[in-house]
């Protein structure tokens, strides 16, 4: 950044000096190039998104979901294929598996192996904030004000909290998810950025996460919005049909959708997401449950919905039909599964900040005249600055910069079975075969473990056959016949959960066949003293 | 003058054209370069029907295993004959159930004919399992039938009732070891099928956590392994191979299975001889030295586990600690179990899995004594169990019961007259309870 000082024509004076005055600042001409300026509107944002982003990327790593994915992305790099079966775990042998986040696995695997821990939670909450700046983008674009930008990243992360906490592929979805609905709600959809940046944004959605469904949902319904908003305005059915938006949109789509289609299993994936919610094991899965108000996240999603329903009331906006379809449509989603709130969030975030601004336009004073901010060198330099200093507070930030990486109970959340874990690696004469292990932990226990423990399942529960994850589910809650079931499978180490399963825990204390090895706090470990 | 170029109203047809070929062109090379199994898993999820089975059946009849000894210091002929006697299926033919004729079927085999008429023949048994309307005829019209048409497959009717057969795939095993071919006719209430159309719906739903893999493992080997298919892909498009049934059968523990665990013995010992019969090609050599060893620990059991009168019993597991677990109030039945089920894989095993041949003659001088001494009336409740013990004994003189009856007769032309008329279908609550 360079500037100028211009040339002062006061002229020279005897007297002593007085204390010299400051050079003007305001004569100081941006020589920055226009690319490189930003708003201070950008400062606000890169602030409080990046304050977001430094609590999660310091949070510890939440212990389900992901130790399975970095299994299977470390099963990639180690046999350079992506397995059409699943390949971890003994009881899901040569079950079918369409692995589409095999991308997102392998690039977890790969950092965690070049940067360990700190870099997942740095991806993670990057991931996020991604997610964020998206939603404001798009809602300040649209209510013209940073407090609707806000408002929109606020309700977002609240309804999506839950879901937001697990470290998944999903994360990755939800980003592309979020672009899709700043590229739908916009003015400008047809821009050469769009009609190349879209397609190869959804091949390389289809290689990290299924929801590249719910994108291509999203471009199906802003046709068919499209298609609604000028049979109203127009009362012709030609001139909507002819509509050139309508079919640069349809177009579009298809070009998304084939797009999907480079991935290592081709037309599968479609298959694949079409079938996935019809897997009878996911019926035992909570977060795969119907949204309910007795949950916090079905509260706040009420909450949510009524706030936008109210704010659609009082806008003077028109809403649009596409905008209203998607609404709707993925707030039903959600209704039938919590987990599908992941689509219904940045909707509900945005309608929300920009109708309720709209709203209260008419009669809130500061509100009435906005005023972008000037765009400048100088807030880039802010922003740079603010950029570098949230990184330098990231567990990560203070590993690259420092050389200091925080202790692995600091990296990872309570619930982790880090000391069962320790005593499984201190054990010589573990017993062989199947092991009984919570699905929560055995990604964890397998990643960390000793090579020679197999869960009996883990939380890619879709791969699973039907009948080991009944008999799983069945064990979990102790019943009678829970040693029955335990030598069905050969099962000779029951790693416990204490909290989860006290049940079960009682039910072996109670066996003469079995005796605990080990026991925290947390976690009770038996084996069977007669091995099968 | 500047041209003022005018905004276009629509998408030109090139660029629709263009965009279709490309989304048309994409989709249709993406299915050209989907692996077959894959599309076929692709067609399944889409149409929310079993993956399509992919095992072209080509054996017109199962192979045999046959025994490998004839030593008549473990069973005499007139033994044999006295055995064989009281194991003639002389069954009521109203409410006939399908297990019983299942076992009779797999003893004596689809083609023995008998002289006297109260005895089903070997085309009776495999009339009745077969074709639904001689099981209507046993069971009446409101019954369920055994057999039912499931597309191109047949779904044999099991765990349900009486009128079902007992274990999955158990029909399939009885018609297998009875020798019937792919293409003998089966008629269903809709249409008429073939056996093939039975195996092919085994393969389908096979499952491999399934309770009960005994009679399965036994029936795909039988029918695979000649024409050295080993590996398929059910119903839910999972990928099975022998190794994975082999394993599954020495999952849990030797107790758990069917018979006392004594079926599975039976199962492996036969996927061990198959494999050696097409040279080593059904099953990995891992998986082949995994069920040897598995066999010689069973083989050790019951070296240590034999009963002083040469008997083995439910504790056989036990080796021994069998003595000191044995249950004085344990069932005969239990008995016959376990030592008919003993000598029957024994008469296929190799002799290092043998325990001394003493052991083989005590064990079968106990089934002969405990058969003559039995009463017929009770032999006919049990006769699931006695079944086994007639086909073992035949076994060991390296023979079929059928072939050995047949023979027998020749010189013994009174041996198919009995003294008691065939009882009526026994009463329920009078049966041994004992799972088979």
């Amino acid at each position: 950044m360079s500037a100028v000082l211009e040339k002062s024509d006061r002229p020279q004076s005897s007297e002593p000096a007085p204390t010299p005055e400051l050079p003007d600042a305001s004569v100081l001409e941006d020589r920055t190039p226009e690319w490189f300026r930003t708003t201070p509107t950008s400062a606000l944002f890169v602030l409080l998104i990046g304050v977001v982003f430094a609590l999660m990327a310091n949070r510890p790593l939440w212990h389900t979901d992901l130790w399975d994915h970095l299994n299977y992305g470390q099963n990639i790099l180690t046999t350079h294929t992506v397995s059409d079966t699943e390949p971890l775990l003994h009881l899901s042998r040569g079950v079918p598996m369409v692995n589409i986040p095999w991308l997102a696995q392998v690039s977890m695997a790969a950092v965690n192996n070049r940067f360990g821990l700190t870099a997942m939670q740095f991806g993670y909450a990057a991931l996020i904030a991604l997610s964020l700046a998206v939603i404001a983008f798009r809602s300040v674009r649209m209510s013209h004000s940073a407090f609707g930008g806000i408002l929109a990243c606020a309700i977002f992360l609240k309804v999506n909290l839950d879901q937001l906490l697990v470290i998944r592929p999903q994360l990755g979805g939800v980003l592309f998810y979020c672009v899709v609905v700043a590229w739908m709600l916009g003015r400008r959809k047809h821009s050469k950025l769009s009609w190349i940046g879209l397609p190869l944004m959804f091949a390389l959605w289809s290689n990290v996460h299924g929801s590249f469904s719910m994108g291509l949902m999203l471009m199906g319904l802003a046709a068919i919005g499209r298609f609604g908003d000028v049979l109203v305005i127009s009362k012709s059915l030609r001139v909507a049909l002819l509509d050139r938006e309508l079919h640069r949109t349809i177009l579009l789509t298809q070009l998304c959708a084939a797009a999907v289609l480079l991935n290592p299993a081709g037309i599968a994936v479609y298959a694949e997401v079409l079938s996935f919610a019809g897997n009878s094991n996911l019926g035992s899965m909570f977060e795969w449950d119907a949204l309910t108000l007795r949950s916090a996240q079905g509260q706040s999603a009420a909450a949510a919905a009524l706030l936008a329903f109210m704010a659609i009331k009082l806008s003077p906006r028109r809403m649009r039909c596409g905008e209203m379809l998607a609404f709707v449509l993925t707030g039903l989603l959600a209704t039938w599964s919590g987990r599908m709130l992941n689509w219904w969030a940045p909707f509900v975030g945005i309608i929300v900040g920009t109708h309720l601004i709209a709203a209260m336009r008419k009669t809130v004073a500061w509100l009435k005249n906005p005023e972008p901010g000037r765009a400048t060198g100088l807030w880039t330099v802010v922003n740079l600055g603010l950029v570098w200093i949230l990184f330098a507070f990231t567990s990560f930030g203070v590993q690259l910069i420092h050389g200091r990486i925080p202790d692995a109970q600091r990296l990872v959340s309570t619930e982790t079975p880090l000391a069962t874990v320790a005593f499984l690696d201190s054990t010589e004469d573990l017993p062989r075969g199947i092991s009984f292990i919570p699905a929560e932990w055995a990604g964890y226990v397998m990643n960390r473990g000793p090579a020679t423990v197999e869960p009996m399942v883990n939380l890619h529960v879709h791969v699973i056959p039907e009948q080991v994850w009944n008999d799983y589910i069945r064990i979990v809650n102790g019943p009678s016949d829970w040693e029955a079931l335990m030598d069905e499978y050969g099962i000779n180490m029951a790693v416990i959960d204490k909290d989860r399963q006290p049940g079960l825990a009682r039910r072996i204390r109670e066996s003469s066949d079995w005796t605990a090895q080990y026991e925290d706090s947390q976690a009770v470990v038996f084996f069977r003293d007669k091995r099968i | 003058m500047n041209a003022i170029r005018k905004p276009k109203k629509t998408v030109s047809l090139l660029t629709w054209l263009a965009v279709q070929l490309a989304f048309g062109g994409a989709f249709v090379a993406s299915w050209l370069l989907l692996p077959g199994t894959q599309q076929q898993e692709v067609i399944a999820h889409i149409s929310h029907r079993p993956y399509r089975l992919d095992v072209a059946l080509q054996s017109e009849k199962p192979t045999v295993v046959e025994s490998f000894y004839d030593d008549a210091d473990v069973v005499s002929d007139e033994e044999l004959a006295a055995v064989l006697k009281k194991i003639l299926p002389r069954f009521s033919r109203d409410h006939l159930r399908p297990n019983l004729v299942e076992h009779a079927l797999r003893t004596w085999g689809c083609q023995v004919e008998f002289t006297n008429p109260d005895i089903i023949s070997g085309p009776q048994m495999q009339e009745f399992l077969t074709d639904m309307s001689k099981f209507v005829d046993s069971w009446g019209k409101n019954a369920n039938p055994l057999m039912i048409e499931s597309g191109d497959g047949i779904h044999v009717r099991y765990a349900e009732d009486r009128s079902g057969s007992v274990h999955h795939d158990h029909t399939l095993a009885a018609l297998t070891e009875a020798g019937l071919s792919l293409d003998d006719p089966v008629f269903t209430t809709a249409r008429e099928m073939h056996v093939r159309n039975i195996i092919t719906e085994a393969l389908r739903d096979f499952r491999l956590d399934e309770r009960e893999t005994e009679w399965s493992a036994m029936s795909f080997g039988l029918w695979l392994a000649p024409q050295k298919t080993t590996t398929w892909h059910n119903g839910e498009g999972r990928r099975l191979t022998f190794d994975m049934l082999a394993e599954r059968l020495m999952r849990n523990r030797k107790r758990d299975g069917v018979c006392l665990g004594t079926h599975r013995v039976y199962s492996l010992m036969l996927l061990v001889r198959l494999n050696d019969q097409i040279e080593g090609q059904l099953i990995s050599q891992e998986t082949r030295e995994q069920i040897m060893a598995y066999l010689a620990s069973v083989r050790d059991l019951i070296i240590a586990s034999q009963r002083p009168d040469g008997s083995w019993d439910s504790h056989w597991t036990d080796g021994a600690e069998a003595a000191e677990k044995s249950d004085p109030d344990e069932p005969m039945s239990k008995r016959v179990i376990a030592t008919g089920h003993h000598l029957e894989w024994l008469s296929i095993a190799p002799v290092e899995l043998h325990p001394p041949r003493e052991q083989v003659q005590k064990a079968a001088d106990w089934l002969i004594a405990n058969v003559a001494a039995t009463p017929q009336d009770e032999i006919d409740s049990s006769y699931t169990f006695y079944s086994h013990v007639g086909k073992a004994l035949a076994m060991w003189r390296h023979t079929s019961p059928a072939a050995f009856w047949t023979q027998w007769r020749t010189t013994h032309p009174d041996c198919e007259i009995f003294d008691t008329p065939v009882k009526s279908e026994a009463d329920p609550a009078s049966e041994t309870k004992t799972s088979h």
